[in-house]
């Protein structure tokens, strides 16, 4: 599987919890200042914690093994993008996706995800606390996401 | 030059989303690995990949062919002839027609593909009346319905593309059956499909809207079924069909998707509170 060449990293401890990320998105093809069909969420939590998640472009993507059309392909870059010709409706990606990030657009009738914009993703352009950056992968970026993915799973283990 | 995926030549564009080597895709669509061919679409010159339709390299030089039964995300069928053209004399059915060499001269408005068109609308407008797609090319084309065709206008095209949608999405519940005026599509035996999962792939898929669905207090109603929408254990907001979630196995759940990405951020903050100073404070306050 090719490694993307950048990738968006979060921050969760710089969010400012400003929503400028879902906006940002939002507006991309709906043209609308109404977070809801975002690709980016920010969940808030009671004590005050904000987590933005987007798409983890997982190297095996269930979201991609159940699309049998095609709508959902990954690009050179490693990011798995849609193509709303190709998608039929039948929200299998969504039903898989295990962190919620491909929705079922109305709108747009095809399945929606973070495909990264092309490249120059907006919701890390209109961050302004650093908290989503658009980085190169590189080892140590790598090395910080593995060191972290150990420690979810300790966590995962622990509850 | 051929093969390269950089040298096409209409104005940079490839046909959109060409699959990359190992990818899942439905197949009908041209390789970038595939030399390209280069030949003209009502005069404009284009270069497509060989094994690229018609339709494909019309629609690269902006030219509209109108389709019916064609969704890119599906395997061809040809069966609405809406999008004829002319190549080689002859009619051609755009979506299906590949071209494989050079020097391909394709019409897509001369007088006997218009006068085709016409009389496959007039034929279309008979089975599907009142549908808004097929009233708005009836009325592009000055089309009227045919009376001695004018029989049981169910509003269904028979253009297949909910079986395929069906097909390509996992259950093949419902198909074409039957011929002439007696053909339509059906689960087994006329009864509602039973392997239906209730996703809406083929309502959605209907170029005229023809497929009803409903959905009111949790349960969806299609092809003379009901299926209830299983309820998100955290919110209770309903948006798969039970059958759709045991259909799909292992990974899927009734989670929508804002609580799962709520429950993910939960794990990382969790995660991140192991790691941070202070930590167990944090992942008390999670």
């Amino acid at each position: 599987m090719p490694t993307p060449l950048k990738t968006i990293a979060v921050s969760p401890s710089r969010c400012i919890g400003c929503l400028n990320c879902e906006l940002a998105c939002a507006s991309r093809d709906w043209g609308t200042l109404y977070p809801a069909p975002s690709r980016i969420g920010l969940v808030f939590f009671r004590d005050g914690a904000k987590i933005p998640l987007t798409c983890f472009q997982c190297d095996n993507a269930p979201c991609l093994s159940v699309c049998r059309t095609g709508a959902l392909s990954r690009d050179a870059r490693g990011v798995v993008a849609s193509d709303p010709a190709r998608c039929i409706g039948c929200r299998a990606c969504s039903a898989v996706c295990p962190f919620g990030n491909v929705a079922y657009s109305q709108a747009a009738r095809a399945a929606v995800k973070c495909d990264q914009c092309g490249g120059a993703p907006r919701c890390a352009a209109a961050c302004p606390s650093g908290a989503i950056r658009y980085v190169e992968d590189q080892d140590d970026v790598r090395a910080k996401r593995e060191a972290f993915a150990r420690s979810l799973k300790s966590a995962a283990e622990a509850i | 030059m051929p093969g390269e995926p950089d040298s096409c030549a209409a104005g940079g564009g490839v046909p959109a989303g060409a699959a990359l080597p190992g990818e899942a895709g439905a197949g009908s669509r041209p390789r970038l690995a595939e030399p390209l061919v280069e030949g003209t679409v009502d005069g404009v010159r284009v270069a497509v990949p060989r094994g690229a339709t018609i339709l494909e390299a019309a629609r690269l030089c902006a030219i509209e062919i109108p389709t019916l039964c064609h969704h890119e995300g599906l395997p061809p069928e040809g069966s609405c002839r809406l999008c004829l053209s002319e190549t080689r004399g002859s009619l051609a059915v755009s979506c299906m027609y590949p071209l494989r060499e050079s020097g391909f001269a394709a019409l897509t408005r001369s007088p006997a593909v218009l006068e085709a068109r016409r009389y496959v609308l007039s034929l279309l407008v008979c089975r599907a009346p009142r549908a808004p797609r097929i009233r708005k090319l009836a009325d592009e084309y000055g089309v009227s319905p045919d009376p001695r065709f004018m029989r049981d206008p169910d509003g269904c095209i028979r253009c297949g593309r909910c079986v395929r949608a069906c097909r390509a999405s996992g259950p093949e519940a419902i198909a074409l059956c039957g011929r002439g005026f007696a053909r339509l599509v059906t689960g087994p035996f006329g009864r509602p499909p039973e392997a239906c999962v209730g996703c809406l792939a083929c309502a959605l898929a209907c170029p005229t809207g023809k497929i009803a669905f409903s959905e009111r207090d949790g349960v969806r109603r299609i092809w003379e079924r009901e299926f209830e929408l299983a309820p998100c254990p955290e919110c209770g907001k309903r948006a798969f069909t039970r059958e759709q979630l045991a259909f799909l196995g292992g990974g899927a759940s009734a989670l929508c998707h804002s609580c799962r990405r709520r429950l993910m951020a939960r794990e990382l903050g969790k995660a991140a509170a192991l790691e941070a100073p202070g930590g167990p404070a944090l992942l008390r306050a999670l």
